[in-house]
């Protein structure tokens, strides 16, 4: 009894031992269902949906499990070159160097700067408190920014062998510190610095530590809105322009040299949420590869504001990984991100926080195979991520993309599919299989799918090829019956308007297909609103506007995908209305206005109906233009294009004659009365915009009253 | 004779040696116990008369002693057993050099009071803290003898409250509590003081004030740095924090509310991703002794607070904070640029009489997280009628029936219902599984009324809707899934966006502190703000919730479906601070009275359900099986399962939405919890670019297979042990967990890439699990 007694303390007390990890290893058996972070990805219409989760902590990695006596002390940098990683932790004044496992294998410190470079002429000892970034070389020798004293320093085997300090060149102000914050060495042993407060790029040095050139400049943004705040600028007082965007280009933050030797930068705007090409792969010649066909918006895409600070992205870091995905560091959130290295959005994990895979202060990462490790300057700890099966058989997806590879299964891609239902380049990898296979209707819907509207046109073209081929003589049938009624109607309505014996008038100018006359004699059509009233007709009027509405609605919801690619919910009933109704009632009592002022003879009903039916041939035009949208693929929508013209020309001739005609102008004089009707409309669109300021002040008012006294009581 | 006396002294003396060793024990075992009397260490020639304590005893009985100290109101509580015992201010504060700050403060009081002052409300920012150490040292407290105990009345002069806290000894367990009847404030304070003397001068240095929070006994039990042990955080699945300096942030308390955090407040971003607190028990334990707390009264408006370790605190210890009232933010115009922060207290009034937490002492092999679960189980059995419900082990599977979706027609937008599942399909949907081997399936039907799964209109009329086949095809689904195991269809009965039904969603949603409706909304994942493009929804208030639940229950029973699946009501804890607004407290009222109305004809389903509805339900899906993972968190028990397995059937989430399923498989067989699947029956590609779009891959071919392969592994160990309590709970590797039931199953998790031995000889074969002591399948 005893001995049991004994064996159960023995085995408590292990138990207990055993029921902690250390500090940093708390053990955790994750259940799979909980991440402290939000996954999501972004769709086409750039707003983040759920997505499965992508990466997971793995481990996390400090002192008490890395073989260190003393704790990290707000690490700077880390690199990995192949077999170790190196951690610059310059606060303790050491680089220590691990092994994959990050366990330390071997702390460099001390390091010596001999009399050629000391001040003091004897070799002394130098700290290295203060840098902030280093370069590994294959060698194991090291390149270190030491931003402190404002030097580059390369150490070799505890020795510094060479220094570099502030160059002596007419384009960098020598008053300013010369801060290096990091450093890289690319092809031929260039040394690139990033230098505080230098914005023509990053220095570059050769191997002998001579000034060469800068590299790696941003252009400033001359989008339309810097043109316009430039001159806005000029209205400025002092206080105002202090705090208006700075026109100076945005340096470079950080930056990594890929396989290829082409260098990753990253660059730090957040005066906007979604400033595109902050991150850039530069050749050689300094031209941006990455963004030279379109440009790429990296980190958050969603706006957010928090009391009047926008909080966009804020990159810090990149890595290029094993397979050339681009790791981002955000500091904003504390997020990470993923991207391929055409620049599209992978996945993304991590939040600032206080629990198991968030960070505290994250300021630097590095890959090592495909784990992503994050070094946390204020938790003093490396968290490491490992993806989750989802994300790693997403990234082996869009490699076989890139490399054109589409042996990768139907399966393979459906595997991905019933992870998650909601990613388009997934549908996109389906509808490539498909298409390849010739298979191309399957194809198209996968298309539409991934919103891809150039690979469904290529589908959609050869899709069609086959239909006309293999149904080609009923097609052929249909047309010719087509063409036959059509040349029959033509002669119908020839005969028509030709005009009866026994009348003045043709046919076509009964009340009903008046709108069909005016169509093709607007003049003689218009000046009978003065002769014969009775041929106005109220109900055409409102059906031709009524039409209009309707066609705008059929507009928006039944385009053909390949010109279309809206969503229900973006359908605003008060927009379409406003552009279709609003928009005729504007320009019909402007002008009407107008028109009274300058002796127009045209009364209000003659305007309204005139121009109603004036509408004809731009309704017409735009049923066409629907209906043809299902049926042409992308490279014919320069017939559509057209036949929208046609349409809009053909109504506005008829418009100018109807006005020439009911308000008896000259030609002239009808030019004037189109541009002041436009500055009337633009008139009481003002008018409009004002009182609805007025009232919604009004009425936010009232409510804030009543908010205060409720408050009050 | 003398031989085995020799051998059993030997024996003896090596235990003794072994316990010194592994402990650093401040009581030896043995013959010494009751005679232990309570001392304070550190005290020498210059220690201040006033900080020395001395202790006299006050109660007895039942294995247990409770000494006070009458000047200063400490108390010290025995184990009669062990010998061992417990100071509700750590007895070696006095040798302490590291602890300093708040820490110091708050370890020394015995009662932290939160107030918020009144003249200044319009300039709030937070809640100001005052310490019973500070009225102790001002001599500002009288302790007086009660029946089996004292009472320790603290008089704040300076905010006019006076807080009467009561220690007696019930049974061997310690018993705190505060009679609200006693406590008296502003107006009431001043006339007791003028009773007893006060001059007009010293009222003038009286200033009213909202009494906020009452942080009761925040250092009982607290353990420094050189005990061995563990203090045990009811946070998601349950935490335990040793000892040892850990990751605290500096300066900061853990403060989680009980059952989630207050939801009549609109938060307009996310903060954290983390578990809520499901069971009002915490505890420290350390060597073989524990201290359990169960909030017995008022577990709704309390809150579990814990310090850890860390730079500036030496001290490790958990505790309970009865909330009254609260500062809460809420936004003026919001979303316009005039968008304003206003603070608020609430002024609401609690129904409570009395705020009563009670510690039992555990000693031995019960001294530890599983003895506490058992203690808490106990407890909810003898109290809170928690019953062992009669289920058999099943696979739970989601079936969400239809969605609401925008659809146009000639531009006018409106609200498509699209079936993702009709009642026919659903039948289908289990033939295939019980074809496949499954024979025991616990369905749950999500959006079979009212708008689909994302209430529109609050949802009473219970009727099936038509387009998934009407009443006919539902009872034709009800009679089929009940025979496959049991059918819950859900029902939300909390959230609503629009009036309907005679519940007016003006009138009958909850308010904020600011007298405006409460919105939830739902939030961007990116930028964690709330979405403006999605219509939020409300929550209902007290009144409205017993009208929607009465006429649900109405309607439903006339679908003669006996049981049903509540999810917000067995999870939501929210109070409603407009007029005549119910708080917390009587919230949970409203839930239980509702919980026990339906228990008392109908079988019901939880989700995610917090400890104050898990004694009316059978089933609970969703359960915790992970803590938030703070940093300062050391270890992680699925505390929620030892507490309820084997009395009311669990499982954890849908496995298809895992990021891995085999690791929660795993973390299933560990807790011995169910499998859970959601899942619908057309293709989910067409909720992409819909508001639904978060349903992505639920299609339920695309993990049928799966499940079926899952359920074959599991049932022959599930099976056996459905219905039974779990015993013991450890961790034998770091990768290596072995579950204990009470009929003698043992199970192994192994979470390693390799194999491993178990001490029996059982081998788990890598991220596998293996039993010992049941039938093999």
């Amino acid at each position: 009894m005893l001995k049991t007694i004994c064996k159960r303390w023995l085995s408590l007390s292990a138990v207990v031992l055993v029921l902690f990890g250390t500090m940093a290893g708390a053990v955790y058996a994750r259940s799979g269902f909980f991440t402290p972070y939000s996954n999501y990805e972004y769709n086409y219409y750039k707003e983040s949906v759920s997505a499965p989760v992508s990466y997971v902590l793995d481990k996390v990695y400090d002192a008490s499990n890395m073989n260190l006596e003393t704790a990290l002390s707000g690490a700077n940098d880390m690199a990995f070159n192949g077999s170790s990683m190196f951690i610059l932790d310059s606060n303790n004044n050491r680089i220590i160097e691990t092994d994959v496992n990050l366990k330390a294998k071997k702390i460099y410190t001390n390091f010596v700067m001999p009399a050629a470079f000391s001040a003091s002429g004897v070799d002394e000892t130098i700290t290295i408190e203060g840098a902030e970034g280093f370069y590994v070389y294959d060698n194991g020798d090291f390149l270190i920014a030491d931003t402190a004293n404002e030097r580059i320093i390369k150490i070799h085997e505890g020795r510094v062998v060479q220094v570099i300090t502030q160059p002596d060149s007419p384009s960098i102000d020598k008053e300013s510190p010369f801060y290096v914050r990091k450093v890289v060495v690319g092809s031929q042993g260039r040394i690139y610095a990033l230098v505080e407060s230098i914005n023509q790029g990053a220095l570059v040095f050769n191997e002998d530590g001579e000034f060469l050139s800068f590299y790696g400049s941003n252009k400033v943004r001359k989008t339309g809105e810097v043109i316009y705040k430039y001159l806005w600028r000029k209205f400025m007082s002092e206080e105002q322009l202090q705090q208006m965007y700075t026109f100076t280009p945005v340096n470079m933050l950080n930056f990594d040299i890929d396989a290829r030797g082409f260098m990753i930068s990253v660059t730090q705007d957040t005066s906007d949420v979604g400033v595109p090409n902050t991150v850039r792969r530069l050749n050689y010649e300094n031209n941006d590869v990455l963004n030279s066909n379109k440009d790429h918006v990296f980190g958050d895409l969603e706006w957010d504001r928090d009391r009047k600070k926008v909080n966009a992205t804020a990159l810090v870091d990149v890595d290029v990984d094993f397979e050339g995905f681009y790791v981002l560091l955000d500091a904003t959130r504390g997020r990470v991100f993923v991207y391929a290295d055409d620049g599209s959005f992978v996945s993304e994990f991590g939040l600032y926080g206080a629990q198991a895979g968030t960070f505290g202060n994250p300021v630097a990462l590095e890959t090592i195979g495909e784990k992503i490790y994050v070094m946390d300057a204020q938790k003093n700890c490396i968290h490491v991520f490992s993806p989750t099966e989802y994300a790693k058989k997403y990234r082996a997806a869009l490699l076989s993309l890139e490399s054109g590879d589409l042996d990768q299964s139907v399966d393979a891609w459906q595997e991905l599919l019933n992870e998650n239902t909601n990613n388009e380049l997934v549908y996109y990898g389906l509808g490539r299989v498909y298409d390849e296979a010739k298979e191309y209707e399957t194809a198209m819907e996968y298309f539409k799918l991934a919103k891809d509207q150039e690979s469904y046109s290529y589908s959609f073209k050869e899709y069609r090829k086959n239909m006309i081929q293999d149904n080609f003589l009923p097609m052929f049938i249909v047309v010719l019956v087509l063409v036959a009624i059509c040349l029959v109607a033509v002669r119908l309505v020839k005969k028509k308007l030709a005009g009866r014996e026994d009348s003045a008038y043709s046919v076509m100018e009964s009340k009903w297909l008046f709108p069909l006359y005016t169509l093709f004699h607007p003049a003689d059509g218009f000046i009978q609103f003065k002769t014969r009233k009775h041929i106005r007709s109220w109900e055409m009027t409102t059906g031709f506007i009524v039409a209009w509405f309707l066609l705008s609605v059929l507009k928006f919801f039944a385009t053909g995908f390949i010109f279309n690619d809206k969503r229900t919910q973006d359908f605003s009933l008060f927009i379409t209305a406003a552009a279709s109704i609003g928009l005729y009632f504007l320009f019909v009592i402007a002008n009407w206005a107008i028109c009274t002022l300058i002796e127009g003879k045209g009364t209000l009903p003659e305007i309204m109906t005139m121009t109603s039916y004036a509408l004809l041939p731009y309704l017409v035009s735009s049923l066409l233009v629907t209906i043809c949208s299902n049926f042409f693929c992308l490279d014919e929508g320069s017939f559509m294009t057209i036949i929208t013209y046609i349409g809009l020309v053909w109504t506005g001739l008829i418009l100018f004659v109807g006005l020439m005609t009911i308000h008896e102008y000259s030609a002239g004089k009808t030019v004037v009365c189109i541009l002041l009707t436009v500055f009337g409309m633009a008139v009481i669109l003002f008018l409009i915009i004002l009182f609805y300021t007025l009232i919604t002040q009004t009425v936010s008012f009232a409510i804030s009253v009543v908010q205060e006294v409720s408050l009050r009581l | 004779m003398k031989k085995c006396i020799l051998r059993v002294t030997a024996y003896v003396l090596t235990v003794l040696l072994l316990l010194s060793g592994v402990s650093v024990a401040a009581a030896p075992a043995g013959a010494a116990a009751s005679n232990n009397l309570p001392t304070q260490l550190g005290v020498d020639e210059y220690t201040d008369a006033s900080n020395i304590d001395t202790y006299v005893q006050v109660a007895a009985g039942d294995g247990a002693t409770l000494f006070a100290d009458m000047t200063s109101g400490k108390i010290a509580l025995r184990n009669d057993k062990t010998g061992y015992i417990w100071y509700n201010v750590p007895n070696n504060r006095l040798q302490d050099t590291v602890t300093v700050g708040t820490y110091a403060s708050q370890l020394d009081s015995a009662l932290v009071v939160g107030y918020v002052d009144i003249a200044a409300e319009a300039f709030l920012t937070g809640v100001t803290y005052l310490y019973s150490y500070d009225v102790v040292a001002a001599g500002k407290v009288k302790v007086e003898e009660i029946e089996n105990g004292i009472r320790v009345t603290y008089d704040f002069d300076s905010t006019g409250f006076r807080i009467p806290v009561d220690y007696t000894l019930d049974k061997g367990t310690l018993v705190t509590s505060v009679a609200f009847k006693d406590v008296l404030v502003n107006e009431a304070f001043l006339e007791a003081k003028r009773k007893e003397g006060w001059t007009k001068e010293d009222e003038e240095y009286m200033f009213p004030s909202h009494l906020v929070s009452l942080w009761l006994n925040p250092g009982l039990g607290a353990q420094n740095t050189a005990q061995n042990g563990y203090v045990f955080i009811p946070d998601g699945s349950g935490a335990l924090v040793d000892f040892k300096p850990g990751a605290m942030a500096p300066n900061t308390v853990y403060t989680k509310t009980v059952y989630g955090e207050e939801k009549a407040q609109t938060v307009t971003k996310i903060e954290d991703y983390g578990q809520d607190v499901h069971l009002p028990v915490f505890g420290t334990v350390v060597d073989n002794n524990a201290l359990c707390g169960i909030i017995e009264e008022g577990d709704s408006i309390s809150s579990i607070m814990a310090f850890g370790a860390t730079q500036g605190c030496n001290y490790t210890g958990v505790s309970c904070r009865a909330n009254l009232r609260d500062l809460y933010t809420a936004y003026l115009y919001q979303g316009t640029n005039n968008e304003r922060q206003v603070s608020r207290v609430s002024l609401n009034d609690l129904s409570l009489d009395v705020y009563r937490v009670r510690y039992t002492m555990l000693s031995g092999e019960d001294a530890s997280y599983m003895g506490m679960a058992q203690l808490y189980r106990d407890y909810l059995v003898k109290q809170k009628n928690l019953t062992k419900k009669d289920t058999k082990a099943a696979l739970n599977v989601d079936l969400i029936n239809c969605v609401e979706t925008d659809a146009n027609f000639l531009g006018f937008t409106y609200k498509k219902k699209l079936a993702l599942t009709t009642f026919d399909q659903a039948g289908e949907i289990l033939d295939t599984l019980q074809e496949a081997g499954v024979d025991s399936i616990a369905s749950r039907l999500l959006g079979w009324t009212n708008n689909g799964v994302m209430n529109r209109t609050p949802s009473i009329k219970a009727t099936p809707l038509s387009i998934l086949g009407g009443k006919k095809a539902f009872q034709a689904l009800a009679e089929k899934a009940t025979a496959a195991g049991a059918f819950y269809p859900n029902e939300d009965l909390v959230r609503l966006q629009k009036s309907a039904g005679g519940i007016s969603a003006r009138r009958a949603s909850i308010k904020s502190v600011v007298g405006l409706p409460v919105y939830e909304y739902s939030y961007i994942p990116s930028a964690l703000v709330y979405d403006m493009n999605k219509l939020p929804s409300r929550l209902l208030s007290g009144n409205g919730l017993q009208a929607a639940a009465e006429k649900f229950k109405k309607n439903y029973e006339k679908l003669q479906c006996p049981s049903l699946a509540l999810d917000t009501l067995t999870n939501y804890c929210y109070s409603d601070f407009g007029k005549k607004g119910l708080y917390r407290d009587e919230m949970m009222g409203v839930y239980t009275d509702i919980l026990q109305d339906y228990a008392s004809t109908m079988r019901l389903e939880g989700v995610k359900a917090q400890a104050y509805a898990v004694p009316y339900l059978e089933r609970v899906l969703d359960i915790p099986l992970d803590s938030s993972q703070y940093d300062f968190f050391d270890a992680e028990i699925p505390f929620y399962s030892l507490v309820f397995h084997g009395y009311v059937a669990l499982a954890g989430g849908d496995m298809n939405r895992s990021f891995d399923t085999h690791l929660s498989f795993l973390k299933s067989v560990e807790s011995g919890s169910e499998l859970h699947y959601s899942g619908m029956y057309e293709d989910a590609a067409q909720l992409k670019d819909t508001a639904a779009s978060s349903y992505y891959s639920t299609t339920y071919t695309l993990w049928k297979d799966e499940a079926v392969a899952l359920w074959a592994e599991y049932k022959p160990l599930l099976s056996q042990i459905h219905n039974s309590v779990i015993t013991s709970y450890d961790r034998l590797t770091n990768d290596v967990v072995r579950t204990v039931y009470e009929n003698g199953v043992t199970v192994y998790v192994n979470y390693a890439d390799k194999a491993y031995t178990a001490p029996d000889g059982t081998v788990v074969k890598a991220k596998g699990f293996a039993y010992t002591g049941g039938e093999q399948g």
